[in-house]
């Protein structure tokens, strides 16, 4: 049913017609519409949590086991194991550039040995980009969901 | 003749009901102008809180220019010996304790209103309650940098930070 209706009322004799007028609604509706999509943002935005590098838990403890990231400026990937297993891993770029899915597969292999590993710490070299930092982030975040950014020396 | 318009307003109905119900009504403020910020696929939600812009010429917080840069890069008299800048260190101080006191201030709210009791450890909490900051850097900025303001927010007790991105669909 639509919004015009027609309403007949019988008043004795008399017949009475009503015509809904909705051209001021729809002006209305044409302004709104025209706001709503001048000021609508098509982007979706979203935050990736991370955290500042401190020494132990920030309780005094140290855990068990670190990983630490390392973003190189020559395109390395370098993974370093400390605690329970000592590891250093290097993986080489690919097409020039970081090679984050073997990271991903690195990590992946690691979390599998070590359930409890859960944070890791990623670092980089001055002059790597942001967008690339953000790549490398989500990689790691796959697998490792509390991440800490450092200094390069530091990882 | 009458012009026939009821269905062009049930037309207009069904787009301003789904443009109302898309439209963002989360955070408010958020403008980037200069700011070309990362693609990534998944993203948390964002929050309200201090938002610090890293562009090519400045740093802003909350809108507000605080520090010069020159192509995304700290001016050497600008740097502390610990690689922070001078003029954001004090401003995030600033906008920091701000911050903590709005925080203070709206769990004190939330605690009169639903009348619970605070105990000792609570109070100790809310003297110092945690801050977040919201960072929005454009894509092309060294990690140098970002790290920097990254340890002059830690500076100003802030450890959890949120870098901003666009959600790769």
């Amino acid at each position: 049913m639509g919004l015009g209706r027609k309403f007949a009322k019988q008043k004795g004799h008399e017949e009475e017609d009503f015509e809904l007028n909705i051209a001021s609604i729809i002006d209305c509706f044409t302004v709104l519409i025209t706001y709503l999509l001048f000021t609508a943002s098509f982007l979706s935005l979203g935050v990736i949590d991370v955290s500042a590098v401190t020494n132990g838990n920030g309780d005094g403890t140290v855990p068990p086991m670190s990983l630490a990231i390392g973003l190189d400026q020559g395109r390395l990937v370098k993974i370093k194991v400390s605690g329970k297993e000592n590891l250093n891993l290097t993986i080489p770029a690919k097409d020039a550039h970081w090679d984050l899915e073997a990271l991903t597969e690195k990590l992946t292999a690691l979390k599998e040995k070590w359930p409890d590993l859960k944070d890791a710490v990623l670092g980089a070299d001055a002059d790597v980009e942001y967008s690339d930092i953000v790549k490398a982030l989500e990689a790691v975040r796959k697998t490792l969901p509390n991440i800490a950014l450092a200094d390069m020396q530091q990882t | 003749m009458n012009l026939q318009i009821t269905s062009m307003a049930d037309i207009f109905t069904i787009i301003l009901v789904f443009l109302l119900k898309t439209l963002s009504t989360g955070i408010s403020s958020i403008t980037t102008t200069d700011v070309i910020l990362p693609e990534a696929k998944a993203g948390d939600e964002v929050i309200e809180t201090v938002k610090v812009e890293i562009a090519e010429n400045s740093i802003l917080i909350d809108g507000k220019p605080t520090s010069m840069l020159k192509k995304f890069r700290f001016d050497k008299r600008d740097l502390e010996s610990n690689n922070t800048s001078r003029t954001l260190n004090s401003a995030l101080i600033v906008e920091m304790e701000k911050q903590r006191q709005k925080e203070k201030l709206k769990k004190r709210e939330l605690a009169s209103a639903s009348g619970v009791k605070v105990d000792e450890s609570q109070a100790a909490n809310e003297d110092n309650p945690a801050v977040h900051l919201l960072v929005l850097a454009d894509q092309k900025t060294p990690y140098a940098t970002l790290k920097s303001v990254l340890a002059s927010a830690s500076n100003a007790g802030v450890s959890d930070f949120k870098l901003m991105v666009v959600e790769d669909q």
